[in-house]
């Protein structure tokens, strides 16, 4: 019999998880796991008989040996080196009260600053880090599902060469002696995603310089060449940009969806929205242009919308720089929608009440995959506006170089064409996957790997994917959360990224890598033994003054404790143009693309970005923003488009309908010069340029995991080199249709009083009245704390990133496609989408309402009355409470929910088996079994927390606690909770800061000569803008709305 | 029992086939029980339905193996086929109980010649429902959770919840009936215990006989027993759809709020009951030759019992749409809007020509004296009742406050193993009782007789 290896995770992984009674239990059954049996017969190969032996004194002890030794695999899992606990440092831990460690998470190159909850050991939960600027607290969708690939079975375990498990050490040895006997390192290359970590690009410096004949190439497909080539462009040298739009009175955004993608986005929408809430609170409200071809997460939330071709957005960008006069910019030819809309913008841009408007209080955003020239006449036009040092800030090139990645690629194709390179160390990224479709390296990849004797080929990554395929070799690479790193935010400061647990797969690191590669001292005979923490370490301590006040070690502690470097922030800088730069010959006009056929953008996906969370299920659930549609990409096209092609779409009838199961025509896509693509599923977008597709990178992942392999269809299989967008591509429609998981095909309001909106100044709240009532008697006083949660419609931008901070914080289980199409999704917050046709113009853009919707929190429930067992009661602050261990599952309170926020387990749909997913769960929530019934508890396991130590801080007798209305609940003095030490899932993960969650009885008031400002959400209440989403059913809900406002320009209103 | 006939009912038409004596009645009636062969039809009828319960086995396991996934039951649409059925078998069961004890109390003779067999039909008809209501749970190893009784966790029902008022009026019915029906059984059982020529069948019934001799003493008990559990059984007949009515009229969705519930209810249900008997009667009486006894008059009475209650629910309907529209509240509008020309439009449609339509053709005499018109009408009026239960329910979920939340629903494969797999366990049920127990009731029967009234004066009043 072939025994199975020792796998000492899913030993630990069993104990970890097992608790009490079946603790005994289960450890009898390890102990007789036969790897146990082995591993103990190689210690004491004497004693492996006693094994068979029921009963006996030496089995007893070898049970109770095995526990202590077991016990020690559990400690194992602690992260070695000296990590800083963040806001709470115990003593020592204290089991059951969870840490929290600030980290970072990179992608694309830019890190934002994560506070990781670590319960005993092992990560449960991602926030923002407060302290951090790219996070201010706020994390996107993608970070907050960072925790489920940290725990994903399908990574790959293990050094492999080709399907055989190998020791790492081997592989090493292979490697350095490659190294060595190359000409230094002639011939060698490395395929790196894109660095974002100051430390790596050292050690990358460092190996160059050791082996100064190896090539280093870059690529990641969402890429910032056009960013750079901009700032040479414009400025000589790749000064780096980013904006800051508190100030900005009016955005014109060309096709930047600076409110959901993009390293600045969590900062972004903080200030954008700032100014968007309450009618702008006193300085007035922004307003915001965008020109665009999808509907985007920004272009959503436009005052005014332009929607055009891809081609088209150059031609705007040049209108607009023309209109504002700037030297060698022609008027293009527009339509006459575009010149109006245009040369509105251009007076908004430029005058304010018939004044010229002040310099630096606007700002130009231009998306980052848009052609340098473009971004290049941004900067002009940003200059011309007097936005440089006000809205759009400068710093000198971060220390990273920033080398392009297109041009990168293709010197490695042809690298590998030339048959120059004999041993490839592919970094991360996915390049066969992701390369664009008119470079083959894939298929040169494959080729070698077949023909080539001498051929090597390493990859470093997480899965064993379409990349490793094409290698000899699969090394394993640590997630974020296993490794110790560095990174820079989008405005160059640095932090530190801490490791929270020890690599669960064994896998490694760039740093760990890279150091073992390169030789060290004279003869370059030895290689760096530190370890990686001791590394990052080192390179911070040689940039830190030798004269600063502070120690390098208290540096070294604060930097790990905040999360973020002091200091690090690089100084701005006011730049100037180079000179007529407008008139560059790349500056000229794109000829513009013959009208046959229709224009294709490509974009990355708001769930799984480049393919990279392909296999994560918490993102592959999650319903777009817009379209709603989760475990698919669709090509996206305007209503117009689609009739004109005879393509549409239908609600299946026979699955969940509009509320999960869509029936999409497929087509074929035919793009110069001979790529295509067959059997794919379209998409009807209102709002969506007409005569213009979107399809969205990140799907059709041929091998990834079990969640992501083959889930959609690859658009890099179409998408060229030279640009993000296409012309000239030829649709035809297949007899073939696909179904969709589309979370909401109702797109109406029928009418009901739903999303409440209206233009800001002009927003006139229905009247309130207190409905009549029959009831006589007395309702609960709700004296004590009285929780609730406004929802601001103006501010929340539907970037979704509440619905799966909500989903890892309660354990909530993913359904699959199949089950999302029978309507059963789990979410217990679903951010529903409307439009809205404008009621001056049918054919204008719509309108788009996002409304976050989750358990009401009734305090005259429906869903109570019904239980027959009490299984949903109420709290006496005024929760909705959900007992799951008492519910039977008769879905009646389902039913009678107005909000349909109830959410049933109508299979066993949480992941009892697999040990890695069991590690993720959030131990102070319950996790639910089929047949109960489950909704959004107003996260009652934090208020719960707050509450306990509230308690403890009013026994200690912190006069922070001290009730500042002198509440009393049964006798007692009620500790006071300010709004800082309780924050729900979702309203801390909200960029926009749109939930504000609180006690209702804090009001505002005087307390002796100071006053008290009282909670947030007691303000909100006050508000005439704030209403109950259906409060004319009597249920009173305790969440409530805040009317959406819009600015618009007078001059296009009605047009 | 005896009751002086009364002058108009005798003349309506006739109520037993002339010619009859005692001992052609107890023959006829006990030579279906007491024959010693089997008719094959009987063997056909008994294997389908027992096959179709093997079935609803087989969708009980499957359903406890994995859960109520397996139904097309989803977010919006949180009851589907499971409730359907159960108020569709509930409302089947309700002509039982109607015919026994109101019929009974209002003296209508006819009732004696069918009663028994709408006893049996409402029993299995309530125990096909009580399935529902108990597997529809996400958890039924639970259900006695339902039930008020002792425990350490110190908890009762939730009493304002209309479900555990169902868990009692629906259980408080099946006793009561089965009551009903055991006790009318008792003197035929004797009948049946003396013709038996087989040991066993003397045993059997014997022992279901609870030793009845036929004494003064016995019958004197037995008529005030089985008036008393009339006098009680009559409010069931109003109270159990009533509440099965209120797991509706209690709730806020839209097209379930509605205060006409009850009475609508009531009157659906004896419509859908009435009907299902005439379903069995009419194959019943051709396949053992019973015309003597259920003779046409009995179907006339029957069909006008249905044209008034089918006319009463179509009230019903008529007033959901108009208070749709005269309330003004922009959900039920949007409701009616919803059921007249959303998706499930046709079954709306289907449900006014099942319902509404279709008996009007009752108004004619030639049509209520015509058995396989009957028999056809009255299958149509089934399937426009299962119509009406799957519009309310459904049409009413799908599309309720929050147009996000709208969703479409349909029945897998296991709904329709359920619902199919209750019908094979009722006529199982049904044709063990054929078999086994008196299709009508013997003793009642000879009351019809002349020569049963010798004495009716003094009897009349006891």
């Amino acid at each position: 019999m072939k025994r199975p290896p020792l796998d000492p995770e899913l030993i630990r992984d069993r104990l970890a998880v097992e608790q009490g009674k079946r603790y005994w239990r289960s450890l009898e059954e390890l102990a007789d796991d036969p790897a146990v049996r082995e591993m103990v017969e190689r210690e004491f190969p004497d004693s492996a008989s006693q094994w068979t032996d029921p009963v006996s004194r030496r089995r007893f002890l070898a049970l109770m040996g095995a526990s202590l030794g077991l016990a020690g695999l559990v400690g194992c899992t602690r992260p070695t080196g000296t990590i800083m606990p963040y806001v709470k440092q115990p003593e020592h831990l204290t089991p059951g009260i969870p840490l929290h460690f600030a980290t970072a998470m990179t992608q694309g190159g830019f890190a934002t600053g994560l506070v990781v909850e670590s319960h005993e050991g092992r990560p449960t939960k991602i926030e923002g880090n407060r302290n951090h600027p790219a996070s201010l607290g706020a994390t996107t969708v993608q970070q907050q599902a960072a925790i489920l690939g940290l725990y994903d079975p399908d990574r790959s375990q293990s050094v492999m060469f080709r399907d055989q498990p190998r020791s790492w050490m081997s592989l090493l040895e292979i490697l350095r002696q490659r190294l060595q006997s190359s000409n230094k390192g002639k011939g060698v290359a490395v395929l790196c995603e894109t660095i974002g970590s100051p430390t790596l690009e050292a050690q990358r410096k460092a190996f160059q310089q050791a082996f100064p004949e190896l090539r280093w190439f870059t690529y990641e497909p969402i890429n910032r060449d056009q960013v750079v080539a901009a700032a040479t462009l414009a400025f000589g040298k790749p000064l780096h940009s980013y904006y800051r739009l508190t100030n900005a009175d009016v955005i014109v955004s060309f096709d930047a969806d600076f409110l959901a993608q993009g390293p600045g986005c969590l900062a972004y929408t903080r200030q954008f929205t700032a100014r968007r809430k309450e009618g702008g609170k006193g300085v007035g409200m922004n307003r915001l242009y965008v020109v665009e071809t999808d509907v985007s997460v920004t272009g959503s939330r436009a005052d005014h919308r332009l929607a055009v071709k891809p081609s088209e957005v150059e031609k705007l960008t040049r209108a607009l720089a023309a209109l504002l006069k700037i030297d060698g910019v022609a008027m293009p030819t527009l339509d006459d929608k575009q010149r109006r809309w245009i040369e509105a913008v251009a007076r908004d841009l430029t005058q304010v009440n018939q004044a010229p408007r002040p310099a630096g209080s606007t700002a130009v955003l231009v998306g980052e995959l848009q052609p340098a020239k473009v971004q290049a006449l941004v900067h002009a036009i940003n200059h011309r506006l007097g936005n440089f040092g006000q809205t759009v800030l400068f710093t000198e090139p971060l220390p990273i170089a920033q080398p392009n990645q297109r041009q990168s690629l293709e010197a490695l194709t042809t690298a590998l064409a030339k048959n120059e390179l004999d041993t490839l160390l592919i970094l991360g990224g996915n390049p066969v996957y992701n390369a664009p479709a008119d470079l083959p390296l894939g298929e040169r990849l494959a080729n070698k790997l077949k023909e080539s004797k001498t051929w090597l080929a390493v990859r470093v990554g997480e899965h064993y994917d379409e990349t490793s395929r094409a290698c000899h070799w699969h090394v394993p690479r640590t997630h974020f959360l296993e490794e110790w790193s560095d990174g820079l935010a989008y405005d160059g400061t640095a932090c530190i990224v801490q490791p929270l647990i020890a690599p669960l797969y064994g896998g490694k690191s760039f740093h760990e890598l890279l150091a073992l590669l390169t030789p060290i001292g004279p003869e370059g005979q030895s290689y760096d033994s530190r370890s990686v923490e001791e590394i990052i370490r080192a390179y911070w301590e040689q940039s830190h003054p030798k004269d600063a006040k502070e120690s390098f070690e208290r540096f070294w502690q604060r930097a790990l404790h905040d999360g973020v470097v002091r200091g690090s922030t690089p100084p701005t800088l006011v730049p100037t143009l180079l000179d007529g730069f407008t008139s560059k010959p790349e500056m000229l006009p794109s000829v513009s693309p013959e009208s046959d056929g229709l224009e294709i953008v490509f974009a990355p996906d708001y769930a799984t970005y480049d393919g990279r969370f392909a296999n994560n299920g918490w993102l592959q659930e999650w319903p777009k923003p817009l379209t709603r549609l989760s475990w698919d990409n669709a090509v996206i096209m305007g209503p117009e488009t689609a009739k004109q092609l005879g393509l549409s779409t239908r609600v299946d009838q026979w699955k969940g309908g509009e509320h999960g199961s869509t029936i999409a025509d497929t087509i074929s896509l035919t793009a110069p010069p001979r790529y295509s693509l067959r059997g794919v599923p379209i998409w009807i977008q209102p709002g969506h340029a007409e005569g213009a597709l979107t399809v969205h990178l990140g799907y059709g992942r041929e091998r990834v995991g079990r969640v992501g392999t083959k889930v959609g269809f690859n658009a890099n299989k179409i998408r060229p080199t030279s640009a993000w967008f296409l012309t000239g591509v030829k649709v035809s429609k297949l007899n073939q249709t696909h179904e969709l998981a589309c979370q909401q095909a109702h797109h109406s309001m029928e009418g009901r009083d739903i999303v409440r909106s209206g233009k800001v100044n002009e927003y006139k709240p229905p009247k309130k009245h207190a409905l009549p009532t029959l009831f006589d008697g007395k309702d609960h006083p709700y004296d004590g704390y009285k929780w609730a949660m406004a929802v601001d419609l103006s501010a929340c931008t539907g970037c979704g990133a509440c619905v799966v901070a909500c989903q890892a914080e309660n354990n909530i289980p993913i359904v699959g496609k199949d089950q999302v199409q029978r309507a059963r999704e789990m979410h217990w917050l679903r951010i529903d989408r409307y439009y809205e046709t404008p009621l001056e113009d049918n054919n204008a853009d719509p309108y788009y309402h996002f409304q976050p919707v989750m358990c009401q929190h009734c305090e005259n429930a429906p869903c109570e009355v019904v239980c027959p067992v009490e299984a949903t009661v109420h709290g006496d602050e005024g929760t909705n409470d959900m007992v799951y261990n008492r519910c039977v599952g008769t879905r009646y309170c389902a039913n009678n929910c107005p909000y349909k926020v109830r959410r049933f387990n109508f299979l066993e749909y949480a992941d009892f088996k697999t040990p890695s997913l069991k590690l993720q769960y959030n131990p102070e929530v319950t996790v639910r079994t089929r047949g109960v019934m489950e909704k959004c508890t107003f996260c009652i396991q934090r208020i719960s927390h707050a509450r306990i130590e509230a308690s403890r801080g009013a026994l200690e007798g912190d006069p922070e606690r001290k009730d500042p209305h002198g509440r009393r609940v049964q006798g007692k003095e009620l500790p006071y909770i300010p709004d800082e030490s309780l924050y729900t899932a979702c309203e801390a993960a909200c960029p926009a800061e749109a939930l504000v969650f609180g006690d209702l009885n804090d009001v505002a008031r005087k307390v002796g000569t100071k006053g008290h400002p009282g909670s947030e959400v007691a303000r909100l209440r006050e508000s005439e803008l704030s209403y109950d989403l259906l409060g004319e059913l009597g249920v009173r809900p305790r969440v409530f709305y805040l009317a959406s406002l819009r600015n618009p320009n007078p001059e296009l209103e009605g047009a | 029992m005896a009751q002086a006939p009364s002058q108009s009912e005798l003349q309506e038409g006739q109520i037993i086939a002339p010619g009859h004596s005692f001992g052609t009645i107890t023959d006829k009636i006990g030579s279906i029980v007491q024959a010693r062969r089997t008719p094959k039809r009987w063997w056909t009828g008994f294997l389908i339905g027992f096959t179709l319960m093997m079935l609803l086995f087989l969708t009980i396991g499957n359903l406890l193996a994995r859960g109520i996934g397996i139904w097309g039951n989803n977010a919006p649409v949180g009851w589907g086929f499971d409730i359907v059925n159960f108020v569709w078998w509930i409302g089947i069961g309700h002509a039982g109980t109607l015919i026994s004890a109101i019929l009974l109390l209002l003296r209508q003779r006819w009732r004696t010649s069918i009663n028994r067999f709408a006893e049996a039909m409402t029993l299995f008809a309530v125990a096909c429902a009580g399935l529902y209501p108990l597997f529809h749970m996400g958890r039924p190893w639970f259900f006695y959770w339902l039930l008020p009784y002792p425990n350490t966790m110190e908890l009762w029902p939730q009493w304002r919840s209309p479900l555990i008022w169902d868990v009692f009026a629906v259980t408080t019915y099946a006793t009561v009936s089965l009551l009903f029906w055991f006790i009318g059984l008792i003197p035929d059982m004797a009948t049946l215990r003396d013709r038996s020529k087989w040991w066993i069948g003397r045993v059997f019934y014997g022992i279901l006989a609870m030793g009845w001799r036929g004494s003064a003493v016995h019958w004197h008990r037995y008529e005030t027993a089985y008036l008393l559990l009339a006098g009680l059984a009559t409010p069931l007949v109003v109270s159990v759809h009533t509440v099965v009515s209120f797991d509706f009229a209690v709730s806020i969705v839209p097209g379930w709020h509605v205060t006409i519930f009850p009475p609508y209810f009531v009157a659906g249900a004896i419509y859908s009951g009435f009907a299902m008997v005439l379903t069995l009667a009419i194959p019943l009486r051709k396949m053992y030759k019973l015309e003597d006894f259920i003779t046409d008059t009995h179907l006339d009475y029957m069909a006008r019992i249905m044209l008034t209650t089918g006319l009463m629910v179509a009230y019903g309907y008529g007033i959901e749409l108009f208070m749709a529209w005269y309330s003004g509240n922009v959900y039920e509008k949007g409701l009616i809007a919803n059921r007249l020309i959303g998706p499930y439009r046709w079954f709306f449609y289907a449900l006014i020509a099942c319902n509404v339509v279709a008996p009007q053709l009752l108004w004619f005499k030639k049509v209520r004296y015509s058995p396989w018109t009957l028999f056809v009408l009255s299958l149509i009026v089934n399937l426009g009742m299962w119509l009406e239960r799957y519009v309310i329910i459904v049409v009413s979920l799908h599309r309720d406050y929050l147009p996000s939340s709208w969703g479409m629903y349909s029945g897998t494969g296991w709904d329709w193993s359920m619902y199919l797999g209750t019908i094979g366990l009722f006529f199982a049920c049904l044709f063990l009782f054929i078999r086994f127990l008196p299709v009508i009731s013997i003793f009642e029967m000879r009351t019809l007789l002349p020569e049963a009234h010798v004495h009716t004066e003094k009897e009349a009043k006891p």
